[in-house]
């Protein structure tokens, strides 16, 4: 039994003097196998980082339990555990005066003894570690003088370093850029199938999440875990219903979020390719909705000299996309009546996980065609 | 790409050579402070009373006068300086120290409960006349004064994040311990509030061979259970969070930390008054002069440079020509001063932490 099992696991602070006891999350049921990335995610505040810290031993559960590899994390002792479980936390503040050497070196904590000088052997495990995640070239550089993603890259060694057979991350990709976060998350992919490690990471990089975790923890407001492949929790409806605003829908098939807006009238767009879906992108943000057919509100054909529209019966020719966009957004008919906070299609009939279970993975793949969620699913392969 | 498998060997020359200077630094700074005093004594003669082979007024001079102040002064600097260190990466602030945070003056009020309760004190130091089993009483007080002050500082700590904040909190705790002892003094001997203005400014001097065989052990097991406990200092400096998820116990850590920054700070107060600023600035001039923070490199380094400053600053407080005594206090404040105000400068720019 390799991997986290978490069994009907409450996570919160427990009673103090007058204040009873805050559950933040409740019966909690999962797994976390080893040589896959799962992925924690969930509202703003719904728990995720107090579920880390509970996973990682810093506060006790208020009820159940979870097991590392089949043992119970609350029986392990804070040094056994350190040497099954590596943990990346928010903090950042690199000490002065250490290289990322140094600081990866500090992963080996429980494998040196009273001086804590690194053998040979440790050093060797550390050079491992910085190489493994590409840092290696930054190893005699000071830590504190690094960038936010390559700090992150050096915990992340100093993690591996502790040679655990789980990392948990909390937020490691918060503060990134976009390439960096990626970069991170692939990292932590690679990491988990080539070294067979379970690896718990906390985002709030929910599409970058749901293309590359194999699995998803998903927090709810009602305080519960669902978990699931990222293709489940879309179809079932999960990702929706938990994220889904006034002002944002999550789209499936795309696997990004898409902005909320009232259509009001409709237009139709001739033009080449890319050309046509920027222009629909860019009219679609101001209220426009996209058509085929003749019968639109508003008509635009690209040409070379720009842009040619029709509305209301009058011809009006834009030299460029700018002022078009400028234009749709005074142009914008109003909507009927306001748009109702629901996702547009109906969504697929719940798929019973426990029949799924029971069916095996190739049932997942014969429900998933015809669905536009095997869009979602193409997208991993 | 080559890449060598651990640090620099650059690095590590560096540091090796570094501290084989700082060692060789300190024996020098120790026998020049064993030459030079009231009557300066050339080295020649210095060695031969050390062999017992001098005249008796020179043998006196330096077994009774100048050994056990230099010995006193290499220990307190050791000392203090490695307190400041253990409470620098403990409190994650660069200006933690002993004095700065009140502790010393914690310590002084163990000391003043002690002294003005038993009514002792005779000459000199204002615990010198505490004598036999006192001794160890006083720097009992001292270091349960220090322990008060430190945790209650610590908890303090906790709560606030800010550099300047904890400053002020420590020298808040350190005036109202000072109160304490002032309104204590009112109702004293005249005699023993003068005696204890004058030990409050700080001096390697007062201590006897009678002390020593007090400060000396405390000092050096204190110091070696420093040195034998720094391998959960180099965790902690990734925080206290990061600390327990490598395993370290952080509470044990914690309390052991601030024990031996207790008895190191108290122990050294009682005999020699409440010494300002050497837990502060020779921590940071090691961390720059060895250009590390691994304490495993650090400690050793603080230690040496430690005991060479305070001898340095035993030598300077023999005012050239007068032959007067300069106050220590006055000498190491404004050693001091400087590296707080850089601390402050630079500590802006990164925010927190150790800075330097």
């Amino acid at each position: 039994m390799s991997g986290f099992r978490l069994h009907e696991m409450s996570v919160g602070y427990p009673a103090r003097r007058a204040r009873p006891a805050h559950r933040v999350l409740e019966d909690l049921t999962a797994t976390a196998e080893a040589g896959e990335l799962t992925v924690l995610i969930g509202p703003n505040g719904a728990g995720k980082s107090t579920l880390l810290r509970t996973l990682t031993g810093l506060q006790p559960p208020l009820g159940g339990g979870a097991t590392l590899d089949g043992t119970d994390i609350a029986t392990l002792s804070a040094a056994k555990l350190a040497r099954r479980l590596a943990v990346v936390l928010t903090e950042r503040d690199m000490p002065p005066l250490l290289t990322a050497r140094e600081v990866a070196g500090l992963g080996r904590y429980q494998h040196t003894g009273l001086t804590g000088r690194l053998s040979e052997a440790d050093a060797d495990a550390v050079t491992w570690a910085l190489d493994a995640v590409g840092a290696l070239h930054l190893a005699d550089r000071q830590a504190v003088e690094l960038s936010d993603g390559e700090r992150q890259r050096v915990l992340i060694a100093r993690a591996l370093a502790q040679e655990p057979s789980a990392i948990v991350l909390d937020e490691p990709t918060a503060f990134l850029d976009v390439t960096s976060r990626v970069t991170v998350m692939g990292l932590l992919r690679r990491l988990a199938v080539e070294r067979a490690l379970a690896v718990i990471v906390s985002t709030h990089d929910l599409e970058l999440a749901l293309r590359i975790a194999d699995r998803v923890w998903l927090v709810t407001p009602d305080r519960r875990l669902h978990s699931g492949t990222p293709e489940e929790l879309t179809l079932d409806g999960s990702i929706s219903a938990v994220f889904d605003g006034v002002d944002l829908a999550f789209d499936p098939v795309a696997g990004v979020f898409t902005p909320r807006t009232r259509t009001g009238g409709t237009v139709r767009v001739t033009a080449d390719g890319l050309r046509r879906a920027l222009v629909e992108r860019a009219l679609t943000r101001h209220g426009w909705r996209p058509v085929t057919s003749d019968e639109a509100d508003l008509t635009v054909t690209a040409d070379e000299d720009g842009y040619l529209t029709e509305y209301g019966g009058r011809a009006l020719r834009f030299t460029g996309l700018a002022a078009l966009t400028a234009w749709s957004r005074t142009h914008s008919p109003t909507p009927p009546e306001p748009a109702v906070p629901a996702p547009e299609e109906p969504a697929p009939a719940k798929l019973d996980p426990a029949a799924l279970e029971a069916a095996g993975s190739e049932a997942v793949g014969a429900e998933g065609v015809g669905t536009e969620g095997v869009g979602a699913g193409g997208l991993l392969s | 790409m080559t890449v060598t498998r651990s640090a620099r060997p650059a690095a590590v020359r560096r540091r090796t050579g570094v501290l084989a200077g700082l060692a060789a630094l300190t024996a020098v700074a120790f026998v020049l402070a064993v030459m030079i005093g009231s009557t300066p004594l050339p080295l020649g003669s210095v060695l031969a009373a050390l062999a017992r082979d001098a005249d008796q007024a020179t043998e006196t001079i330096v077994w009774t006068v100048r050994l056990p102040r230099a010995v006193t002064a290499a220990l307190a600097g050791a000392a203090l300086a490695v307190a400041g260190v253990q409470m620098q990466t403990l409190f994650r602030n660069p200006l933690s120290e002993p004095y700065i945070l009140g502790v010393s003056s914690g310590a002084s009020l163990g000391v003043a409960l002690v002294v003005t309760g038993w009514g002792g004190g005779s000459a000199g130091a204002f615990t010198a006349g505490v004598a036999g089993l006192g001794r160890v009483g006083v720097v009992l007080a001292a270091s349960a004064g220090a322990a008060a002050v430190l945790l209650l500082v610590l908890a303090l700590a906790r709560r606030v994040r800010s550099v300047v904040t904890l400053l002020v909190i420590g020298v808040m705790v350190g005036s109202a311990a000072v109160s304490v002892i002032t309104l204590m003094l009112v109702y004293t001997e005249p005699r023993l509030a003068q005696q204890y203005i004058a030990w409050g400014l700080g001096s390697f001097a007062g201590t006897t061979w009678a002390d020593l065989a007090v400060l000396g052990p405390v000092c050096v097991g204190a110091l070696a259970l420093a040195l034998a406990w720094m391998k959960p200092l180099n965790a902690l400096l990734l925080g206290e969070n990061y600390a327990r998820t490598m395993g370290v116990h952080v509470r044990r850590t914690r309390t052991v930390t601030l024990l031996v920054a207790s008895v190191l700070a108290g122990a050294v107060t009682a005999f020699c008054g409440p010494i300002a600023f050497l837990g502060l600035a020779v921590p940071h001039v090691t961390r720059l002069l060895l250009g590390t923070a691994d304490h495993r490199v650090l400690m050793p380094g603080v230690l040496l440079l430690g005991a060479c400053v305070a001898l340095l600053c035993c030598v300077a407080t023999q005012a050239p020509g007068s032959g007067a005594v300069l106050p220590l206090n006055a000498i190491t404040t404004l050693l001091g001063t400087p590296v707080v105000i850089a601390v402050l400068l630079r500590s802006r720019a990164a925010r927190m932490g150790l800075a330097v």
